[in-house]
């Protein structure tokens, strides 16, 4: 377990590397990123000067060097716009698009699970037809027209819930619904196809001729094997959940990380821009890191060599 | 006689396949009687396992059993209930899979899957008696250390141990029936006979029957008292273990054990019965060993019916109780057969011409490998016409 | 060994020495609708262009909202800007495609070139690839975009470029899959014995193989692509006004929700008919079970 717990922390500290290696070159596509600074009426003598203040006249692999240095001390420059911090302007953010990418994934996976529990212990495959036809429906409709469509009809149709901002506690329910209601088909597939294969293992038919009742061999032999494939799937759709929330977050006026970087994208403010994929990105690493972790935990094959 | 433990009656088992559906079992009835261990030979494909899974209540979900009985101590387990079939399985009858590497569900330990097959069928017990219970159980098939094995997990095992481990699993209430299925199949050459005497002593020490299903015939000479052998789904011979191997009678029978190799044999040229067995799809009408039987492939009448299972016409009287020569590992301990009341008579075959099939298999081999130089019959002429 | 595997009878059986085939599922409803679903599409992008309509970039402040179907002169009612919605729609699927259909191909050029050459020669590269594909994963691809539109400015190229770079895991770990499971076999192995170059036993004997595979995956991908460039469009990152987009006809349409929903549910009843379409009827090739594993589709 030891080294599994170390390798796989190596891999996130190399995958945190690459993120700021990727968005590091990412800046000077376009050479020297002070010209971005500068409006396009300044002179060369002020692009150089401003150029020679902030050191992007040094050579790139020692900007890098520094880039990297500040950035584990969590200083990833200021905002060019508001001229605070940008890496607290992200920080301030991140609870909010953390909570929202929690509840979509919640309402995402919690029903597919039981559905998919509910229909290997009962046999209704009408439920999971039922089910995968509407959830396969859902993902034909990008989340963004998806979110326009529930404020048109909870919001300005039935006055129902608030279409803005997070301010209500209810404000959470439709872009949290928006957005996990995209997954539901995905997972219900996921543990599904997972339920089944691991119904016709060999173990479950071990169970079986020991005398256990179908009901018991699902809670007890085949569900904690099932998950476990599902588990990496799931960490990668969170992170994706984690970027994808960029969209709702518009869409609800809702005041996370991507609305942020949205707003920062008008004003050239890519300190933040940078600031928050570099900070989505480590959260997405340690979250799968995490699951890593649990998986470790949940499979004594993976823990015990 | 004794009452039989087990009695099969006309089992017919069916599949639902895209082709269409295929019988898988046609019509199969035999006896298991009390502490007797009964062998079910047969090739791949020729239904041994869909039998027992057939017995156990256990077939997939697109099989079914058509028609016939499955009577344990009379009662008709193949009409039971889900419920009753649950109380049965685990606690009367018990099964050994042949794989041990997937039959353990692997992110369970070892010892609380034994335990919990003791907890099935009395919910009375209390934890740590299933705990003791389970390292004795574990101690009596031969794992070393078994306290700290208790709390292991399957993939810290080697196979020959999940073997051991699943066969304690399957001996934890005493079962009076034990069904293994192939049970060494899947293990190391240097494995299989420990896990075999393990198994034999502890089904021994228990008195459970045994139906031992295997295609390792030299395991049959071993271990079984009596022997059923199985082609395309149907019982083409069965008796003691003596009137199998010295008296065998169906041509299919002495085909399979032709096909040992032997160490007092003449030749070293393994013999192997011509073509492949059908499908179950394939399967021609009549004897379904007919297209590759050396006395039926030419006789019209052996392809219009399906030769019923009859008693042999010529009963050996006294056939010898000594251990045969057949197997390498020959400590005598399971060699011979328990006496438990069966007749000679009991020594059933399904050919048209069994009373005769040996002789005649004589004439066609003299035919056919005359230039071949090797139409030594395996069954030496002393043995089988004493 | 023997059939105690129930696959074993339920596969085809042979008869005769020929497999049965498998039983044909006719024209399910599913397939008819998204049929007809994806033919409206066509018609929209491919048939509409050709009818005598008001050209999609024609303002008429004066006849600004018209609802659908009240002037046989604008059959689906104009915009805020008074152009005409049948036109834009039309061109703004052509631009959509295009975008999806170049995307799609460029990730999966580059997913077989990875998946291929990494599940060939092994060793460093396939670790340097395996990292790359971790790396890839780990940044969510409509904040890196807005990086990349935050320092070049948004146009057609960077989105197709960006959505074309970073979508191609899938392609690479498929290619690779079946490399690795073809690497071993006499194909492919009795050229490399006999001093074949590996450049012409991946194009001769692995490409082949993985190539069906791929498509299959890009079928569905490209309802997928949609999805997600028709996103970056209404967030403003994508193609740029005054080329319409679906996503671009939405994010105008927005701000009259209350007063004339119709400005967005048509462009939104398009998307869902091509996603949808698509993704349906490429269901019916991969097997409910599959599918993109990895949503992304925001």
């Amino acid at each position: 377990m030891t080294r599994y717990v170390i390798k796989r922390v190596l891999r996130g500290v190399l995958t945190v590397f690459g993120v700021m290696v990727v968005s590091f070159f990412l800046l000077r596509l376009t050479g020297n990123p002070t010209r971005l600074l500068l409006s396009q009426s300044a002179t060369q003598a002020q692009v150089d000067a401003l150029s020679h203040q902030l050191g992007y006249d040094r050579p790139l692999i020692a900007q890098f060097g520094s880039f990297l240095v500040n950035a584990v001390q969590g200083n990833l420059g200021d905002s060019l716009v508001r001229h605070t911090s940008a890496f607290d302007l992200v920080i301030q953010r991140v609870p909010a698009t953390f909570e929202l990418a929690v509840a979509a994934f919640l309402i995402g996976i919690v029903p597919a699970f039981v559905a998919a529990v509910l229909v290997q212990i009962t046999g209704w495959r009408w439920l999971r037809t039922t089910l995968l036809w509407l959830g396969s429906i859902r993902q034909a409709i990008p989340v963004f027209v998806f979110g326009i469509l529930l404020v048109l009809v909870f919001s300005i149709g039935l006055h129902l819930l608030p279409s803005q901002g997070n301010l209500k506690p209810t404000a959470l329910i439709l872009p949290a619904v928006t957005m996990g209601t995209f997954e539901l088909a995905l997972y219900l597939r996921l543990f599904s196809s997972s339920l089944q294969r691991e119904n016709s293992a060999d173990y479950v038919r071990t169970a079986r001729s020991k005398g256990k009742g179908p009901i018991a061999i699902v809670l007890s032999d085949t569900l904690s094997n099932a998950v476990l494939p599902v588990l990496a799937v799931a960490g990668l759709n969170f992170g994706a959940l984690l970027g994808g929330a960029a969209v709702v977050e518009v869409v609800f006026n809702w005041p996370g990380v991507g609305q942020l970087m949205l707003t920062s994208v008008s004003g050239r403010d890519f300190p933040v821009v940078q600031a928050g994929l570099l900070v989505i990105s480590v959260i997405f690493v340690v979250v799968n890191l995490l699951i890593d972790l649990l998986h470790g935990v949940l499979d004594p094959r993976v823990r015990l060599s | 006689m004794p009452e039989p433990l087990l009695s099969v009656r006309d089992l017919v088992v069916t599949f639902r396949t895209p082709a269409g559906v295929l019988t898988a079992i046609d019509g199969v009835s035999f006896d298991v009687f009390p502490g007797e261990v009964l062998c079910i030979v047969g090739e791949s494909g020729s239904g041994k396992s869909v039998l027992n899974l057939a017995i156990m209540g256990l077939l997939p979900p697109n099989a079914k059993i058509e028609s016939g009985q499955v009577l344990y101590r009379g009662e008709d387990i193949a009409e039971a209930t889900p419920k009753r079939m649950r109380e049965l399985r685990g606690s009367r009858i018990a099964m050994v899979f042949q794989d041990p590497m997937t039959a353990l569900n692997p992110v369970r330990r070892v010892g609380r899957q034994i335990g919990e097959m003791i907890r099935l069928h009395d919910k009375a017990s209390t934890a740590a008696s299933r705990k003791e219970r389970a390292i004795d159980l574990l101690r009596e098939v031969g794992v070393p250390d078994a306290e700290a094995r208790y709390d292991a997990y399957p993939h810290q095992f080697s196979g020959g141990m999940r073997q051991r481990a699943t066969i304690a699993m399957a001996m934890a209430n005493r079962p009076a029936l034990l069904i293994a299925d192939e049970p060494t199949t899947a293990l190391d050459v240097t494995i299989q006979a420990q896990v075999m005497d393990v198994l034999s002593e502890v089904r021994a020490e228990v008195g459970s029957s045994m139906i031992l299903v295997t295609h390792d015939l030299g395991l049959v000479a071993e271990a079984a008292d009596r022997v059923a052998v199985m082609y395309s789904g149907r019982l083409v011979e069965t008796g003691t273990v003596d009137e199998i191997f010295h008296e065998a009678s169906h041509p299919y029978t002495i085909g399979l054990l032709r096909s040992l190799l032997r160490t007092d044999s003449t030749t070293d040229v393994a013999y192997a019965i011509p073509g492949q067995p059908p499908t179950l799809a394939t399967r021609p009408s009549g004897c379904a060993f007919q297209p590759r039987c050396a006395i039926g492939r030419d006789r019209p009448e052996c392809g219009a019916v399906v030769p019923p299972l009859v008693r042999l016409a010529d009963p050996v009287v006294g056939a010898p109780a000594a251990p045969t020569s057949t197997a390498g590992d020959d400590d005598g301990h399971f060699g011979a057969p328990t006496v438990f009341g069966l007749s000679d008579a009991d020594h059933l075959a399904a050919c048209l011409f069994a009373d005769e099939a040996e002789a005649l298999l004589a004439e066609a081999d003299a035919r056919t490998t005359a230039t071949a130089g090797s139409g030594d019959p395996v069954l030496s002429p002393s043995r089988s016409t004493p | 060994m023997s059939i105690n595997d129930p696959l074993v009878l339920t596969r085809p059986v042979r008869l005769s020495g020929k497999v049965l085939p498998r039983r044909r599922r006719g024209w399910s409803p599913s397939i008819v609708l998204s049929s007809i679903m994806l033919g409206l599409v066509i018609v929209l992008v491919a048939v509409v262009p050709f009818l005598p309509l008001y050209d999609p970039f024609t303002q008429n402040l004066s006849i600004a909202q018209q609802a659908p179907f009240t002037d046989m002169a604008h059959l689906l009612g104009t915009d805020t800007l008074g152009r005409d919605i049948l036109s834009r729609l039309s061109l703004a699927g052509r631009v959509s495609l295009l975008i999806s259909v170049c995307a799609v191909a460029l990730n999966v050029v580059i997913g077989a070139i990875l998946g291929l050459s990494s599940g060939y020669f092994g060793k460093a590269l396939d670790t340097i690839v395996s990292g790359v594909a971790d790396l890839q994963l780990a940044i969510p691809i409509m904040l890196l975009l807005i990086l990349v539109v935050s320092v070049v400015g948004p146009s057609t190229s960077t989105l197709i470029l960006v959505l074309g770079v970073t979508y191609w895991v899938a392609y690479g770990r498929t290619a690779r899959a079946v490399t690795l499971s073809l690497r071993q076999r006499d194909f492919v192995l009795s050229p490399i014995t006999q001093g074949a170059r590996p450049t012409w036993v991946i194009r001769k004997h692995l490409l082949p193989k993985v190539a069906p595979q791929l498509a299959i995956l890009a079928s569905f991908d490209i309802g997928t692509m949609i999805t997600i460039s028709s996103s970056l469009d209404y967030l403003g990152l994508g193609v740029q006004a005054p080329t319409p987009t679906w996503g671009g006809m939405i994010s105008e349409g927005q701000q009259y929700l209350q007063t004339n929903p119709w400005l967005i549910i048509l462009p939104s009843i398009a998307i869902f008919f091509l996603v949808g379409s698509v993704q349906f009827l490429s269901q019916r090739f991969t097997g409910e079970s599959t599918g993109n594993s990895i949503s992304g589709g925001m």
